[in-house]
C-alpha cells in the first residue's frame, strides 16, 4: 500500500545550519505517528517540510505517492495545527472552522452541515458564536482540531498541541485526540517532545536528534529495544555502563568495565568493535540484602540515595567500579534499604542491551 | 499628604489651552464680528450666512473629494509598503523603514517644487511621455489640476499611512497567514480575510491622520493648484490675507471644517471601538 507520507533522504539547511539531515520516514495511512525528540532537534522543521513551507534541500517528500508538483503549501491533503494553533482571532468558532471549506468553494448547505458535525465530533456544540478569546485553551486547542479535520485531508500535522495546557487537562486532552484518531481514522502526524505523551499516544514513533532520525519503532521497541545510547537515555530512564567487549559463552556477551563483568543477553547492536555501551532500565534492576541466585548480573554495593516517586521508589546503588546504578522499587515491597545501607543490586542478562554510541 | 493627581494634568491642560481652545475662541469670536480687516466688533451670523456662497461651497465640496482621494492614494501605497517593510527579516527591517520613511518625513518645501518641475507642461514627465510617444497633443495639463494637488498631498502625507499601519502589521501573527494557506487560501484571500481585518485599527487611524491633514491643507494646493484650484485652506487663508479681505467668513470657515472634522472623528472613534470590541 502507498504510505501517507514518506520522506526519501530529506535535508534541509536554515540559517546556515543543517537543520534536518538524511531523514528517511514512511507512514502509513491511517498511523498515528509521532516525531519525538529534544528542543531544537528539527520536529518543527520537518512538520514543515511535509506541510509544503519549506522546500527541501535534498531528497523528496510524498503525499499518498505524489510529489508536490506545482502546487503551494500541499494545499489540500494536508493540514497543521499550529504550536500556537494560530487561530483567526476575528472570527468565530464557526466561521474559524467554515474557512477550509470555503475555500474548496463547497455549496452553502454543505458547509454548514460539516462544520456542525465537527464541533459535535470536538464536543464544541454551543460555543459556535464565540470568538477564539472567549475560549479556554482546551476548547481553542479543539476549534484548531476542527479546523484543521473538517477539509478531509489525508494528513493532519500537530505541532506540540498540548504544549500550552496544564497538566491535568493535557492527559485528558491526550485520550481525546487519540480517541478522535481512531474514530476519524486520519493519519496524524504527532510533534512532541513529551516522552511520555509520545509512548502512551502512538502507534509509531520516530526519535530524532540534531536533525536526524535515529530509530522508527512502536512505543514497546522504543522503549524495551533501544538502539542507540541517545534513545535508551531520552526515552523513560535507563542505566549506561560504558566497557569492553569479551566474547562469553551460550549466547551471553560480557562487557567488561573496570574490572567488572556483566552479561547482556538481550542482543541489540554487536559489531566487531570493542567499545560499548550497554543499558539497563532500572525496573529490571533489584536490589535486597542479599539476592537469590538465578540473576546472571550480582553485584555488592551501597545504597546512596533513595527518593519517593509516590507509587515507587528510586533506589541508587554504588558498586565496585565506583558507577551508581538506579533500581525502580515499587512501593509496598517488602524491604526498603536506606542510604548507607550494604546490599546487593542485580538484572538477568536478557533485560541489558548493547546500544551504539549515537 | 494629600495626593493631587489632577496637577499631572496641568501641563496638558495648559497646552491645550494655550494652542487650542484660546485660538479657537479668538477666532469664535472674529466669526461673529460685523467686518473684517478692518475688523469690527458685533455680534451676528451673516458670516455663516455666506458659507453658502456659489464661491465657497464648490471649494468645501472640492476639498471633501480631494482629502479622500489623497487617502485613499496614501493607502493604496502606505499598506503595500507596510507590509513589505514587515516582510524583511527583523535585522534589515529597521533599515528599510528608515529609508522608505526618512526622505518622505524630511518632505520640504524644496521637493514639492520638485514636484512642479516634473508635472508642468513640457516638464519631466510630459518629456518623457512624448519620448515614449504617449503624450496626447494638449499635454497632460497636469499642474494646476486636483490631479498634481493629490499627487503632491499623497506624497507629502504618505508617513501619516504608514506610521500607523505599519504599527498594527507588527503586532499581526503572520502564522496566521500561513494557516490561511494551508487550508487552501491564495495570497489574495489571505489577505482580504485575515490580515485586512487584523490591521484595520492602523487603517482607520491613517486614513484619520491622512484625511484631516489634507483637508485643511493649504500649501500643496498653492504650489501645485494655483489659482483656480483652491482648497478650504486656501480659502480661509485669502479671507484673511488677500482682497477682498473677510475676516468674519474665514473665521466661520475654520469653525465649520474644525466642526465637520470633530465629527469625522467621532465617527473613526466609533469605528475604532466597534473592531476592538
Ligand atoms: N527560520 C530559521 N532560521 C534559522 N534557523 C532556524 C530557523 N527555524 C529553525 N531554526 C533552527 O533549527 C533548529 C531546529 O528548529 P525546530 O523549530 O525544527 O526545532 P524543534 O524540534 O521544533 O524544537 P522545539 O521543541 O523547541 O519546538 C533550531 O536550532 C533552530 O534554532
Ligand atoms: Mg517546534
Amino acid at each position: 500500500m502507498v504510505p501517507a507520507v514518506e520522506l526519501t533522504g530529506v535535508g534541509k539547511e536554515l540559517g546556515g545550519q543543517k537543520v534536518v539531515r538524511g531523514v528517511d520516514l514512511s507512514i502509513r495511512e491511517g498511523e498515528f505517528f509521532s516525531l519525538l525528540g529534544p528542543s531544537g532537534c528539527g520536529k518543527t522543521t520537518t512538520l514543515r517540510l511535509i506541510a509544503g513551507f519549506e522546500t527541501p534541500d535534498e531528497g523528496a517528500i510524498r503525499i499518498r505517492g505524489r510529489g508536490p508538483g506545482r502546487r503551494p503549501a500541499f494545499a489540500r491533503e494536508v493540514n497543521l495545527v499550529f504550536q500556537n494553533y494560530a487561530l483567526f482571532p476575528h472570527m468565530t468558532v464557526w466561521a474559524n472552522v467554515a474557512f477550509g471549506l470555503e475555500m474548496e468553494r463547497r455549496p452553502k448547505e454543505e458547509i454548514r452541515r460539516e462544520v456542525e458535525a465537527i464541533l459535535a465530533l470536538v464536543r464544541l456544540e454551543g460555543l459556535e458564536g464565540r470568538y477564539p478569546r472567549q475560549l479556554s485553551g482546551g476548547q481553542q486547542q479543539r476549534v484548531a482540531l476542527a479546523r484543521a479535520l473538517v477539509t478531509d485531508p489525508a494528513v493532519v500535522l500537530l505541532d506540540e498541541p498540548l504544549g500550552a495546557l496544564d497538566l491535568k487537562l493535557r492527559k485528558d486532552m491526550q485520550i481525546e485526540l487519540k480517541a478522535l484518531q481512531r474514530r476519524t481514522g486520519v493519519t496524524f502526524i504527532y510533534v512532541t517532545h513529551d516522552q511520555e505523551e509520545a509512548l502512551a499516544m502512538s502507534d509509531r514513533i520516530a526519535v530524532m536528534h540534531e536533525g536526524r532520525v535515529l530509530q522508527v519503532g512502536t512505543p514497546e521497541e522504543i522503549y524495551e529495544r533501544p538502539q542507540t545510547r541517545f534513545v535508551a537515555h531520552f526515552i523513560g530512564e535507563t542505566n549506561l555502563l560504558e566497557g569492553r567487549l569479551r566474547p562469553g559463552g551460550n549466547g551471553v556477551v560480557e562487557v567488561e568495565s573496570d574490572g567488572l563483568a556483566f552479561a547482556v543477553g538481550g542482543g541489540g547492536r554487536s559489531s566487531g568493535d570493542e567499545q560499548v555501551i550497554l543499558t539497563v532500565r532500572p525496573e529490571h534492576l533489584v536490589v535486597g540484602r542479599r539476592l537469590n541466585g538465578g540473576l546472571e548480573n550480582r553485584f555488592a554495593g551501597e545504597v546512596v540515595a533513595s527518593a519517593y516517586h509516590g507509587s515507587e521508589r528510586m533506589v541508587h546503588v554504588r558498586i565496585g567500579n565506583g558507577v551508581v546504578l538506579r533500581s525502580r522499587v515499587p512501593n509496598g515491597s517488602a524491604e526498603l534499604p536506606d542510604p548507607g545501607d550494604a546490599v546487593e543490586v542485580g538484572w538477568p542478562a536478557a533485560a541489558a542491551r548493547l546500544v551504539s554510541p549515537d | 499628604m494629600r495626593s493631587r493627581p489632577w496637577l499631572l494634568l496641568l501641563p496638558g491642560l495648559l497646552w491645550l489651552g494655550a494652542f487650542f481652545l484660546l485660538p479657537l475662541a479668538i477666532i469664535a469670536v472674529v466669526a461673529v464680528a460685523d467686518r473684517g480687516a478692518p475688523v469690527a466688533w458685533g455680534f451676528g451670523w451673516s458670516a455663516f450666512g455666506r458659507l453658502w456662497d456659489p464661491l465657497v461651497v464648490p471649494v468645501l465640496w472640492r476639498s471633501a473629494w480631494i482629502a479622500a482621494a489623497a487617502t485613499l492614494g496614501c493607502l493604496a501605497i502606505g499598506y503595500p509598503l507596510s507590509y513589505f517593510i514587515v516582510r524583511r527579516p527583523k535585522r534589515s527591517r529597521r533599515l528599510w523603514y528608515f529609508l522608505v520613511l526618512i526622505p518622505l518625513a524630511a518632505n520640504s518645501l524644496v521637493l514639492l517644487y520638485a514636484w512642479t518641475t516634473i508635472l508642468r507642461p513640457a516638464g519631466l514627465l510630459e518629456n518623457l511621455a512624448g519620448r515614449l510617444g504617449l503624450l496626447p497633443e494638449a499635454g497632460f495639463g497636469l499642474l494646476w489640476s486636483p490631479p498634481a494637488i493629490i499627487i503632491g498631498l499623497v506624497y507629502w502625507y504618505l508617513p501619516f499611512m504608514v506610521y500607523p499601519v505599519y504599527a498594527s502589521m507588527e503586532r499581526f501573527d503572520f502564522r496566521l497567514l500561513e494557516a490561511a494557506a494551508d487550508l487552501g487560501a491564495g495570497v489574495r484571500t489571505s489577505v482580504v480575510r485575515v490580515l485586512w481585518p487584523q490591521t484595520l485599527p492602523g487603517v482607520v487611524t491613517g486614513c484619520l491622520l491622512v484625511y484631516m491633514q489634507t483637508f485643511c491643507s493649504f500649501v500643496v494646493p498653492d504650489l501645485l493648484g494655483g489659482a483656480k484650484t483652491l482648497m478650504v485652506g486656501n480659502l480661509i487663508q485669502q479671507r484673511f490675507l488677500s482682497l477682498p479681505q473677510d475676516w468674519p467668513l474665514g473665521a466661520a470657515l475654520a469653525l465649520a471644517v474644525v466642526a465637520a472634522l470633530a465629527v469625522v472623528v467621532w465617527i473613526s472613534m466609533r469605528v475604532q471601538s466597534r473592531l476592538e470590541g
